[in-house]
């Protein structure tokens, strides 16, 4: 989900100058299938060893993250909207998150998402580059 | 542990195409990194 609300906002973040991987553990035949399946606009890297993950304290979630309140929230709601919900074969218990890096090579935002349902918003990761990109801020702020 | 602040973890990673992405290679561009929890 967090993708596809990702690549409806590809043009935007474009603009922006943002440049986005989509990281992956899973090698092979999962990865390249999920690129037939999704048509992503970005490349999908492998970390079959999960060091990327783990130097960012993405490790393995713990049981009430994957099943909790908040995670069947999300499936019902994507549900009623007509999404597909499928059972996962790959292994479940690994985090995923987000990281923006600046283009001075600093990390700006390091979100460790706890679970299917603690991703930031879309908005939040497009703001945060919009207000630290000196062509889009408002010149009358301070920074 | 927040990482916001300090310089971004070096990569090399290889995507689906056999294409080798380094973090050295967005130099000067802003990243987005997606990790993604499972595919399948």
């Amino acid at each position: 989900m967090h993708i596809a609300q990702l690549r409806e906002r590809q043009i935007e973040l474009a603009a922006l100058g943002a440049d986005v991987l989509v990281v992956t553990f899973e090698a092979g035949p999962v990865a390249c299938a999920y690129m037939d399946e999704t048509q992503l606009p970005w490349p999908v890297v492998v970390d079959p060893d999960r060091s990327l993950y783990h130097a960012y304290g993405m490790m393995s979630a713990r049981w009430i993250d994957l099943i909790g309140p908040r995670v069947i929230w999300l499936y019902l709601k994507l549900m009623f909207r007509g999404g597909r919900v499928r059972m996962p074969t790959g292994d479940t218990s690994q985090l995923g998150g987000n990281v923006i890096v600046d283009p001075q090579g600093i990390v700006r935002l390091h979100h460790v998402a706890v679970g299917p349902a603690g991703r930031p918003t879309v908005e939040s990761l497009l703001e945060l580059i919009r207000r630290e990109s000196p062509s889009t801020a408002d010149p009358s702020s301070p920074r | 542990m927040t990482r916001v602040g300090t310089a971004a973890v070096d990569f090399s990673l290889t995507d689906t195409s056999g294409a080798v992405h380094r973090l050295g290679d967005y130099s000067g561009r802003w990243l987005l990194l997606v990790f993604h929890r499972h595919l399948a």
